[in-house]
């Protein structure tokens, strides 16, 4: 049954948008070839020892919404409380003693596709790096990454970390090969595209033994919302803007399907999302500040599907307050295909998927029903 | 009908008009029209006389970026004659070829020649003579005499302009086939089709499989490839770039039975991360210059 055919066939009973997105999940999937020859490792690695927990830490006074200025000292409290709220622990230092150790080469995934207006905070990154060196790491075994050079530039971190803190991007332009593992990667052929491979970051499987994940809270016009999932899986992988294409994206089962690709899954351990700032539309980008807006928040855990559940709500209720169409929006009417990012939030170029939060969640990669996840939120002013 | 291993020459002449001038070592022929070639023949070893009204003037080799057309695809549009050389080698051989190339485009045109293993005349700037008479006289030194085409397919070639856009989107979705008057007796055999090119090209590529393709690359959509298998099992694969610039990193996987890839041309390139199982081989060239050959050793 061709999928027009099959959306006129729907009950009637149900609210358009609900079943539009139910059937988006009935849609083949592309046929996905995973090569790697890297098996699961540990317990630390996705969706880790706290599945289905997420630690979110809010202030009301660590950004300031007119001037976009961060408070660096409140990031430290909020960080450190995370940690412990995740945790259970009560001295900073055992908590980060769970997931890293000295002799540990850590990757640390940055998000600066929306730099330097909004990306994964230097502040944020300066606490994830003191406490990854106070675990007894040295400096040089610590790796701030992202995979464009443009991106990381624009926003200068080597300005907020120690010495000897590894700083680099994977490739200087978009199109490059070179940096990505050459026998780890994802085979699929989405639109007919010649290259039909994604490739992970060569890092990842021959540097790294650890990566913490640092993403942001923001709408994204094909995923729908980004956060842990996507930018752990598209934020490692090379060829993946592929996935897009009129108005079709391949995210839904795109982003899990290389979130869980080894040794990728066994090597992230933990995500601290910077929630300071947040996108509630034009993302991944944000290139207009009236997009922006400001949670004033901390999430940390080790189950991705958790944490990004808790920020679709953010995202869409962000978006509801401003009488913008829902992420969960597959209506026809809303779809513009040559819409650009700047646009109005009420016209989508994408059908989005926000639907790949659950396909992770079934492909083990943690918990995604509300119900079942312990959201443990701290005010610390 | 079947491709032996036969002797398969790239030919490439500089095409000289006006007053002379010197010419670069390794140009073992230029081609003129019979008025230039009296002055030319003092300077050049070889002089061949051509009739510019029976010469097929072909474009010049190069890359047009088109992002965002429709978002159909964000693949640059190549401007590559390797299908006019293949309709050439093949049953409807036309009028000599003179590609005039665009500046800087020099060493690719000739590059092309030998990729194609073509008899083309490159007109291009005085500056540039140079680099295409290094690339023909490597061709003519190097390249390996006797060659088949790797062929997934045979492509019978009827002539038509509807055929040669076919052959066009074949070639530049780096399919490698053969190209006959009429069906060889076994073999997959594709006919010429009317219709979209691009989805012509897309629908003989799921009938071949990318898994059984003998040439994949991965990493650029502007590097076309063309390879041959050699008598001793091994093959000769000749990779082209035809962006302005060097790319870091361009990865190809060759179904055969090869144990190693060598570098021919140039010195200067690296294939790293070889991989050979025994069914295919694989490497990644580090820096892709304009033009890489490599031999896929047996």
């Amino acid at each position: 049954m061709r999928r027009r055919r099959f959306l006129e066939t729907l009950p009637a009973l149900a609210p358009v948008s609900v079943q539009l997105a139910e059937a988006a999940k009935t849609e083949p999937l592309p046929q996905y070839r995973v090569v790697s020859s890297y098996k699961p490792q540990g317990r630390l690695g996705m969706p880790g020892p706290y599945v289905g927990q997420v630690a979110d830490v809010h202030h009301a006074k660590v950004v300031d919404p007119e001037t976009e200025h961060i408070d660096a000292e409140l990031v430290r409290l909020m960080v450190d409380k995370a940690m412990l709220l995740l945790t259970g622990d009560k001295d900073v230092r055992d908590a980060w003693r769970r997931f890293i150790v000295p002799s540990d080469v850590v990757g640390i995934k940055t998000n600066c596709s929306g730099a330097p207006q909004i990306c994964s905070h230097p502040y944020v990154v300066r606490e994830i790096v003191r406490n990854v060196m106070e675990a007894g790491v040295p400096a040089k075994n610590i790796h701030v990454y992202e995979r464009f050079q443009d991106q990381m530039d624009s926003v200068g971190y080597g300005k907020y970390l120690p010495a000897g803190v590894v700083i680099g991007a994977v490739s200087p332009g978009r199109d490059q090969l070179n940096g990505y593992d050459p026998k780890t990667y994802v085979e699929v052929d989405f639109f007919g595209e010649e290259d039909t491979r994604s490739n992970i970051i060569r890092k990842v499987t021959e540097t790294f033994t650890k990566i913490i994940n640092v993403p942001n809270i923001k709408d994204h016009g094909a995923a729908g919302v980004t956060g842990c999932l996507k930018n752990i899986a598209y934020g490692n992988f090379h060829n993946v803007a592929r996935s897009h294409r009129y108005s079709k994206t391949n995210t839904y089962s795109f982003i899990g399907t290389l979130a869980n690709v080894e040794p990728l899954k066994s090597r992230t351990v933990l995500h601290i999302m910077d929630g300071l700032k947040a996108v509630w539309h034009g993302g991944p980008f944000s290139p207009q500040k009236k997009y922006r807006f400001y949670p004033g928040q901390i999430l940390a855990g080790t189950d991705p599907v958790a944490m990004d559940r808790i920020l679709l709500d953010i995202v869409d209720g962000h978006r509801k307050s401003q009488k913008a169409v829902s992420v969960w929006d597959r209506s026809p009417s809303t779809l513009r295909a040559d819409n650009d990012k700047t646009d109005t939030p009420n016209l989508n170029r994408f059908i989005r998927e926000p639907g790949h939060i659950e396909f992770a969640a079934n492909m083990g990669l943690g918990v995604y029903d509300l119900k079942k996840i312990d959201h443990r939120k701290v005010q610390l002013g | 009908m079947a491709l032996f291993f036969a002797p398969v020459l790239a030919t490439v002449l500089l095409w000289v008009e006006g007053n002379p001038q010197p010419l670069p070592p390794g140009i073992s022929c230029v081609a003129t029209t019979r008025e230039y070639a009296p002055v030319w023949r003092p300077l050049a070893p070889c002089v061949e006389e051509w009739d510019p009204a029976k010469v097929q003037k072909l474009p010049s080799p190069m890359v047009r970026y088109r992002y965002n057309v429709a978002s159909a695809s964000s693949a640059p549009w190549l401007d590559s004659n390797g299908w006019r050389y293949m309709r050439a080698a093949g049953p409807m051989a036309q009028a000599p070829l003179l590609v005039k190339s665009a500046k800087g485009k020099g060493a690719l045109a000739a590059s092309e020649a030998l990729t194609y293993r073509a008899k083309v005349a490159i007109q291009a700037e005085p500056a540039e003579w140079a680099a295409i008479a290094a690339i023909a006289q490597w061709g003519e030194a190097n390249l390996a005499k006797e060659a088949k085409p790797s062929a997934n397919f045979t492509f019978v070639d009827d002539g038509s302009a509807m055929a040669g856009e076919n052959l066009n989107l074949l070639q530049r979705r780096n399919l490698q086939f053969q190209v006959a008057a009429k069906a060889p007796a076994g073999g997959m055999v594709v006919l010429p089709k009317e219709g979209d090119p691009a989805e012509y090209a897309y629908n003989v590529r799921q009938k071949v499989g990318d898994e059984k393709r003998l040439l994949r690359i991965y990493g650029s959509e502007v590097v076309l490839g063309r390879m041959y298998h050699l008598p001793n099992g091994g093959a000769e694969l000749h990779l082209l770039n035809y962006s302005e610039r060097t790319i870091e990193g361009v990865r190809f996987r060759a179904i055969g039975k090869f144990k190693s890839i060598s570098v021919l041309y140039p010195q200067s390139a690296k294939a790293v991360d070889q991989l050979a199982d025994g069914t295919a081989a694989e490497a990644t060239i580090e820096k892709m210059p304009t033009y890489v050959v490599l031999r896929l050793n047996p």
